[in-house]
């Protein structure tokens, strides 16, 4: 188990300094760095001084080094928007993003269990077809328009919930719905087939045999060993989330880092984009390890 | 050919499908070809008209915006650009990562270790913020977006590919070949190809929706398709102010998106089981790609 | 000796694909307090299917009962409500499976799987269950069951494992055991220790336990009498001393001669040709093409069970005849 972990925290290690080189690569390849910090109408002076002063004329290798040495001290440059580091914009936008994300991850696995459950246990029924019904249309239908119909009938036809922000409980109504869709429905799938797979089981009608009550056998027995796959499922699909979070707040007008990336990109405010990026990469990764710890928990096989 | 088009026609539900997919590219290749000119053609008068009414004329029939401009006709071509960018990014997608697979999986060693662990990064990272990155780098633009999706989404041809390489390059079959002399890359087109491309297939017809969904939310958010070009997600956004008085501005081409989007899906379900000799009997059976 | 479960003309067949399978076709079946029946017959006799549909496992549909009946102390399994039958589960009819490690949750530690049963037909707590955990595992002869009682399926060995299904099989003190093979995963130094086991245990509690096999030598050292199947049918029932020294069906006959020609090696026996296809069972004597025996009648009519002699019955036209030599 120690060893898994060791492992996996190496592996995100060597990820997000590639992704960092990659970041550094990039961004020098584009030939002129400082007009991806500098807004488009900047003179030639202001941005060959700009350069001068970020050392954008040294060797790459010279450059590179500071680049690491300023990422290994949490240096992300200055947001030029907001004339602040831009590591502190960025960790000010991240509990909105990080609880909407968390009652995201909430409501679609609720969701998705109890309605693969429901599937299994009634293969071909009315409920499992809604199932997968709802699978695919949920994969299907961009989160922005489904977010911007919600609002219409909801908020603006309807008028029983509010448009944005997110000051009471009412305003998270719309945003988690439209963000959970598309993971309760893959979680949905994944849940039915293998409760399927696992209710033809030896062992869980061994337990039958025992004169253990169905409920019991499908709660208890079947869902913790079907449970598996799922876990890992939802480590797959928080990347799906993350991308269905920018456009929600940007729609709802959410202050999280998803929003502020879009903005940051439509300010040109590179440092705060680049500190958003490695921030995100950096909550992924320690994601999939909670993610590895939990699946150790449940299923004890592989604690050995 | 002609069997596959009788599989076809005993699924219905990817018949349907793959109908609408001809029949909305067909129509919104004609568009770009013919339309242009109409439908950026503004009308004054005849702003922000209702959709569904037959009375008037072909133009109006699904409404127009605030500038009186045919919301059918702007569809049209706006899906020109969607379909295209989301095709030619799904086949040369395809086409690269599984080039790069087959000989990741064929050759191995460091090339191998180096693919995946690459692939590995990219994958598991949102597919959105990827493009965001590469978007403010290099500029939003048709060519630059169709690049991006195509690094998004090799990564995955590279995989299936590589991992259906590694087991057949194990086969029996390949081992004859190659004592029979034949080249490397012999063995890679006769060999392992055919039996990497069903699973390519499958992920291509799901790429279609898949691509434009991602092309439509980049749009939307201003950093994908700039104007005068229009996509779907473009039309989406700029909707999005009138949304109050002029539903259908924002509805037209958010339906589209998913009608397309659940089109791809199903006909992928489809190819997954045609494209399989080992399958295949479910759809002669009568059986459906849903396996009921 | 009180009788506990009887098997009357029972038919059971199953939907599938092909059509409709006939597995049982007619079985008789009689299990009394403190003896232990073999139910001999190869793959595909219906020996675990009559095991299944005693304990209550069997899926109906596709599986649907004929005609018959299973009386256990006198009421009818088939027609009891399920909440009754679910009570008598595990609680007065136990089954030891073949594959232990299919049969136990991986998930779940023995102890808890144990102290479950209690928890659900007792309403004991789960803490007092996993203290009667400890004392059924030493009781079946695992060493250290304080510590064992916390570890999972996949910790054991074959045939530890073995025992703690017979642990969790006896739990409850059971009137009637069924044990389906318990012992034909296991090598054979520990297939002794576990027939051992189980008949010790069967002297301590009295309870009846119906023994599947194929293996007459297993049966010849365990059972009190033996019923022989053969395609979803009876073919012969008696003592075990009877059946042994006089066979008097074609099958078991060729049966003992097996076992007794490989008693030393344990390996399955095989007879030439193979068993009929259930799905449209033949008219006459399902073993007629196989039999050496074999006359006209016997593909014409087919031979129901009668009494050979004493405790003894047969289903051949020519059963007197084999028994008397």
């Amino acid at each position: 188990m120690l060893r898994m972990l060791r492992r996996r925290i190496l592996e995100s290690v060597l990820s997000l300094v590639f992704l960092l080189v990659v970041v550094f690569i990039l961004s020098r390849l584009t030939g002129d760095p400082s007009s991806l910090y500098l807004p488009e109408t900047a003179s030639d002076a202001v941005r060959e001084e700009f350069a001068r002063a970020k050392g954008f004329n040294l060797p790459i290798w010279q450059q590179f080094l500071t680049y690491m040495g300023d990422l290994s001290r949490f240096d992300f440059g200055e947001s030029l928007r907001q004339q602040r580091p831009a590591l502190s914009v960025v960790l000010e936008a991240y509990p909105a993003t990080l609880r909407l994300v968390m009652w995201t991850i909430i409501a679609a696995v609720t969701t998705g269990v109890l309605l693969g459950c429901l599937a299994s246990l009634r293969p071909g029924s009315l409920i499992d077809r809604l199932a997968v019904g709802l699978t695919v249309t949920a994969a299907s239908i961009p989160d922005f328009w489904l977010a911007l119909m919600g609002i219409l009938v909801f908020a603006i036809t309807l008028g029983w919930l509010p448009t944005s922000g997110m000051s009471t409980p009412a305003h998270w109504i719309l945003p988690v719905v439209v963000l959970m869709l598309r993971p309760a429905g893959s979680i949905a799938q994944v849940v039915r087939g293998s409760m399927i797979s696992i209710l033809g089981a030896p062992f869980i009608r061994a337990a039958r045999g025992r004169g253990l009550p169905v409920r019991r056998l499908v709660f208890l027995h079947a869902l913790r060993n079907a449970a598996i796959p799922v876990i890992t499922l939802v480590g797959v699909q928080t990347a799906s989330i993350l991308n269905g979070a920018v456009v929600v707040e940007t729609i709802f007008a959410f202050p999280g880092i998803g929003r502020l990336m879009i903005s940051a990109i439509l300010d040109r405010d590179f440092a705060v984009v680049q500190a958003a990026v490695v921030v995100i990469a950096l909550a992924i990764f320690t994601l999939n390890i909670i993610i590895d710890l939990i699946y150790g928990w449940v299923d004890p096989r592989v604690r050995t | 050919m002609t069997r596959i088009l009788k599989l076809l026609l005993r699924d219905r539900v990817a018949l349907v499908s793959a109908l609408y997919l001809v029949c909305i590219v067909v129509a919104c290749g004609l568009a770009a070809l013919f339309l242009v000119q109409e439908a950026a053609a503004m009308k004054f008068g005849s702003g922000r008209l209702a959709p569904f009414d037959f009375a008037r004329p072909v133009r109006d029939w699904l409404g127009t915006d605030q500038l009186g401009r045919s919301v059918l006709y702007m569809l049209l071509v706006a899906g020109a650009t969607s379909l295209s960018i989301a095709i030619c990014a799904a086949i040369i997608a395809a086409a690269t990562g599984t080039v790069l697979g087959i000989a990741a999986g064929y050759f191995g060693g460091i090339v191998d270790t180096l693919a995946m662990r690459l692939a590995d990064v990219i994958l598991s990272f949102p597919s959105l913020l990827l493009a965001i990155l590469f978007v403010y780098l290099f500029e939003p633009s048709a060519t630059n977006i169709i690049i991006l999706l195509v690094i998004s989404r090799v990564p995955l041809y590279l995989r299936i590919s590589r991992a259906e390489t590694l087991e057949i390059s194990r086969r029996l079959f390949v081992d004859a070949s190659r004592m029979l002399g034949a080249s490397n890359l012999r063995i890679c087109r006769r060999d392992i190809l055919p039996m990497v491309m069903p699973n390519v297939l499958t992920l291509v017809a799901l790429d279609i929706g898949l691509l434009m969904l991602i092309e439509s939310a980049l749009s939307f958010l201003g950093i994908g398709i700039q104007p005068p070009s229009t996509s779907w997600g473009l039309m989406v956004a700029s909707g999005r102010e009138l949304m109050g008085t002029a539903w259908w501005l924002t509805f037209f081409p958010g339906l589209a998106i998913s009608l397309t989007a659940v089109a791809s899906s199903f006909l992928s379900n489809w190819v997954r089981i045609a494209a399989d000799p080992a399958q295949r009997w479910r759809l002669e059976l009568g059986q459906g790609s849903e396996g009921r | 000796m009180q009788q506990l479960v009887s098997m009357e003309d029972l038919h059971i067949s199953f939907d599938t694909v092909r059509g409709r399978l006939h597995a049982l076709r007619g079985v008789n079946l009689t299990l009394a307090e403190g003896e232990t029946l073999a139910l001999i017959g190869e793959s595909g006799s219906g020996k675990s299917v009559t095991a299944e549909v005693l304990l209550g496992i069997v899926d109906m549909p596709p599986g649907r009962v004929d005609r018959g009946r299973i009386s256990y102390k006198g009421d009818d399994l088939l027609t009891m409500k399920p909440s009754v039958r679910r009570q008598i589960q595990g609680n007065e009819i136990a089954m030891v499976f073949q594959d232990a490690i299919a049969a136990l949750n991986p998930v779940y530690t023995v102890g808890w799987q144990i102290a479950e049963q209690f928890k659900v037909h007792r309403g004991w707590s789960m803490a007092r269950g996993r203290e009667k955990a400890v004392e059924l595992l030493g009781r079946v002869g695992i060493p250290n069951p304080q510590e064992r009682v916390d570890q999972y399926p996949h910790q054991f060995s074959g045939g530890m494992r073995q025992r703690v299904l017979i642990a969790m099989a006896i739990a409850l003190e059971p009137r009637v055991l069924i044990a389906d093979e318990p012992t034909t995963a296991l090598d054979v130094t520990v297939q002794a220790q576990i027939m051992q086991l189980l008949a010790r245990l069967q002297s301590e509690t009295r309870m009846g336990m119906m023994l599947i096999t194929h293996d007459m030598a297993v049966a010849a050292e365990v059972a009190d009498r033996v019923a022989v199947m053969y395609a979803g049918r009876i073919v012969e029932t008696g003592s075990v001393v009877d059946i042994i020294e006089k066979p008097s069906h074609p099958y078991t006959q060729a049966l003992v001669r097996l076992a007794l020609h490989d008693a030393r090696k344990g390996s399955r026996p095989r007879i030439s040709g193979s068993a009929p296809d259930l799905v449209t069972p033949p008219l006459g004597c399902a073993f007629a093409p196989r039999c050496a025996h074999a006359q006209a009648v016997c593909t014409k009519q087919d031979p129901q069970l009668h009494v050979v002699s004493g405790a003894q019955s047969a289903a051949c036209h020519f059963a007197r005849e084999l028994h008397l030599g």
